[in-house]
């Protein structure tokens, strides 16, 4: 699947956070922005997933424009602050990314192998308080993967984990998205986990201020 | 908090909800302004100019200014005190104690009026003491000598209970602000010149952080005290507020060619007792906001524990008001076992069990016991089922409206959705007697009549807990759920509605235990025996002849009824709300 931001432009009040910005993303390959904290980066994977209004410009999936902030089913995104909800336990939590259209036992099932495939066997039945932070992040990615999209957006996922465990997931990340065929965009400030994760490495200010890609 | 596109737009479900809630608020007093208007052929301004000349209005005015003010002075000289102590020190079973010190507040005020004639009467407590509500003896004899005053016993009595009823409110306002204050502040201010003496602190960091909430509470207690209804009708007989007077006469007025100057003078009292509410509301809303901006500081179990255990004397302080508050209470229950009788030139006492036996039988009633608490659960329980989703739908508007930048029209909707708030359990009455039923006569024989002033009255509550509660919810839900393949039910259900499940179930069990003791509304609305709810029994009985000795263990023993089950209901709540602050939802 190709995604493309063409002419991008996003003003959040007084701030423009950036103009006339162009981004592709080829079938299965995985972006890395690179950028400083509060530069803008979590705007840009907003607006992709159009949860941001965009002041000017275009998204568009495989040539078909997306009207400005519809969401996809098939791009889905993992915040940096990892969101489960309380009133649901980790399986629960992972039924929600299940298409509306599976049956109850397919969706058990296909619980047990996320939780396995993210190194959470056994925890179907915990609840979401007594999570770390590296596991509640490995949940959420658990309930993106259920959801079976084309594109996951990256927010910083890792940050809230210690470096050595940070690198772990990000390889652990690559590995699923590559297995699956998933396109993704991944933002951080850190080059060497970009660099564990990502095909390509784009630089905020290149991308934000010249318009140009690397 | 930024806007989910699925939570952007106002659906038109909760702008019907809107216009149905300010149509509620807006229709029946003004219905009844009309219809006084047609009866009497006089508008509201002109009939406004006439109240001097209306028989008790001028001196209902008086009386409900110098019981409103004193009553406010009074609890704010005990509340401010007492908060202070609350809210600084580590208290053994907090929660407790904070449950009994609100309790007064949402008390039944009929259970309120009887509790403390229970007290006054020649076998209570503050009789015996030297309080006589009736012959002016002891120490009101005193007092009403030394000032030349008749029947102080009457005005006293009445503010006692307005202290005891707004002492609650005082407490809810103030002592959060000391209990969250930021510790630096104090620390700060004792390291500078200007912070040295008690009375410059006092001057230049008490003053300033507790002012805009004592005025908070304070204009409340006024605006509570200025329309008391069930509590002057029962300790203050021979006086009137402006709100008793109008319950008073709104009974009988609105009739075409019968008794018009009864007419004329509720339509002058209706619309300059509605003035001063409204201006007391926009006081009271423009203290709030001054309020909003220092509160949420700092800590709180943090800040109790640097202060530790309170000292002896704030100890015996606090842990004594919280006796005295219980003091009514308990004595409704006591005089529903105690019968007394004329013995020569005094009284006597004794135990018995005839006033319960009287209170199940209905012998002194229009109904049995079990049919009035059928009816008071009814209407509780309708004026709920329709007042939470209204109030949600109202809410959700409101919250949708200022986070797209729209806060003037928020701000108009949400204070005509408070406007049954602004015109007291009597006006609401009196709307659906002289604006509704006078023009829609029929509507007498519905038996859920009651429900609807109940709903009117319950509405602003729900709105007022379910809009901090809505802005509370962590945007990240809806985004991560519109993110995710849910039908729209389940998209609102994990981004809005298992948030609200605590919030719902306290507002539920707040507007039941209300409207289970609304008295006001209730008494000018019933208009067949068969509808009596509980409080109005209570009264009903309490109203009876004193000849027969049980008639006053009979009323002590229904009222008793009628606390329990809306201390059952409340108990819902302090649940509801422990549940939250473990899982700090």
């Amino acid at each position: 699947m190709m995604f493309e931001m063409e002419n991008a432009s996003v003003r959040l009040g007084d701030w423009q956070v950036f103009a006339g910005l162009n981004l592709r993303v080829a079938p299965g390959e995985i972006v890395s922005v690179l950028g400083p904290s509060g530069c803008g980066k979590t705007t840009l994977l907003r607006a992709m997933c159009g949860l941001e209004t965009m002041e000017a410009g275009n998204r568009r999936l495989d040539q078909t424009p997306l009207p400005d902030r519809t969401i996809h089913p098939e791009i889905t995104m993992l915040f940096q602050k990892p969101v489960l909800y309380p009133h649901l336990n980790v399986a629960q939590n992972i039924a929600l990314g299940a298409p509306t259209t599976m049956s109850k036992a397919d969706i058990a099932a296909r619980i047990t192998n996320v939780l396995t495939s993210v190194g959470l066997d056994g925890f179907e039945r915990r609840g979401t308080a007594a999570l770390s932070g590296g596991e509640a992040q490995r949940v959420a990615f658990g309930r993106a993967l259920m959801q079976e999209p084309k594109m996951i957006l990256l927010d910083e996922p890792f940050a809230s984990v210690d470096v050595q465990r940070r690198l772990a997931l990000a390889e652990m990340t690559r590995t699923h998205l590559k297995d699956r065929g998933i396109s993704a965009v991944h933002v951080t400030h850190d080059r060497q986990e970009a660099e564990v994760l990502a095909d390509r490495i784009v630089d905020w200010h290149a991308l934000a201020g010249s318009n140009q890609e690397r | 908090m930024r806007l989910n596109p699925r939570l952007a737009q106002v659906p038109l479900s909760h702008w019907l909800a809107v216009g149905l809630v300010i149509a509620l608020g807006l229709f029946p007093i003004s219905l009844a302004l009309i219809r006084l208007w047609a009866v009497t052929g006089i508008s509201p301004l002109s009939a406004l100019t006439m109240v001097q000349d209306q028989p008790g209005a001028m001196e209902a005015l008086q009386f409900s200014l110098l019981e409103g003010l004193a009553s406010t002075v009074l609890t704010v000289a005990l509340g401010v005190p007492l908060a202070w102590a609350f809210g600084r020190y580590q208290w053994k079973n907090l929660q407790l104690k904070r449950a009994l010190l609100f309790l007064p507040f949402v008390t039944p005020p009929i259970v309120a009026a009887v509790g403390f004639l229970a007290l006054l009467s020649p076998d209570g407590f503050l009789h015996r003491l030297g309080f006589d509500l009736h012959a002016e003896s002891g120490f009101m004899r005193f007092l009403s000598e030394r000032s030349g005053w008749e029947e102080p016993g009457h005005f006293v009595a009445l503010v006692v209970a307005h202290v005891w009823f707004n002492l609650s409110l005082m407490i809810r306002f103030v002592e959060p602000v000391v209990a969250q204050l930021d510790p630096a502040w104090e620390e700060q201010l004792a390291l500078l010149p200007a912070g040295r003496s008690k009375q410059n602190r006092l001057q230049h960091l008490w003053i300033p952080v507790l002012g805009p909430a004592t005025l908070v509470a304070a204009t409340y207690t006024f605006f509570f005290s200025f329309t008391s209804f069930a509590l002057v009708k029962w300790l203050a007989p021979s006086a009137n507020t402006m709100e008793s007077l109008l319950g008073e006469m709104g009974g009988t007025a609105g009739i075409a060619g019968y008794r018009v100057e009864t007419s004329l003078a509720v339509l002058g009292i209706a619309t300059l007792q509605m003035l001063l509410m409204l201006a007391m509301l926009v006081l009271a809303g423009r203290f709030e906001r001054q309020h909003s901006q220092v509160l949420s500081m700092h800590h709180e179990v943090a800040n109790r524990a640097r202060h530790g255990r309170p000292p002896r004397p704030l100890t015996w302080f606090v842990n004594g008001t919280i006796v005295l508050l219980l003091a009514p209470l308990v004595s409704v229950v006591i005089a529903s076992f105690r019968v007394t009788t004329r013995s020569g030139s005094g009284f006597s006492s004794s135990w018995t069990l005839e006033g319960w036996k009287r209170a199940w039988s209905g012998d002194l009633s229009t109904v049995p016991v079990l049919e009035a608490l059928t009816n008071s659960l009814t209407y509780a329980g309708l004026a709920v089922l329709v007042a939470l989703p209204l109030g949600y739908a109202v809410a959700s508007c409101l919250v949708t409206l200022r986070l797209q930048g729209r806060k003037r029209l928020a701000g108009v909707l949400d204070s005509l959705c408070m406007l049954p708030l602004s015109m007291s359990a009597v006006m609401v009455g009196l709307g659906m007697v002289a604006g509704i039923l006078r023009w829609f006569p029929d509507m007498f024989t519905f038996p859920y009549l009651p429900v609807l002033p109940h709903v009117m009255l319950v509405l602003p509550f729900v709105i007022r807990l379910m809009v901090p509660a809505i802005e509370r919810i962590d945007p990240m839900f809806a985004e991560q759920a519109s993110l995710l393949p849910l039908s729209s039910v389940a998209f609102w259900w994990h981004a809005r509605g298992s948030f609200l499940l605590v919030p719902a179930t306290m507002a539920a069990s707040l507007c039941l235990a209300f409207s289970m003791g609304e008295f006001g509304a209730t008494f000018l609305v019933v208009r067949v025996g068969s509808w009596d709810s509980l409080s109005i029994l209570v009264d009903q009985v309490a109203s009876r002849p004193k000849f027969d000795p049980y008639v006053f263990p009979t009323a002590m023993a229904l009222a008793t009824i009628l606390m329990v089950s809306t201390l059952l209901v409340l108990s819902i709540n302090e649940r509801a709300r422990a549940w939250r602050k473990r899982h700090d939802v």
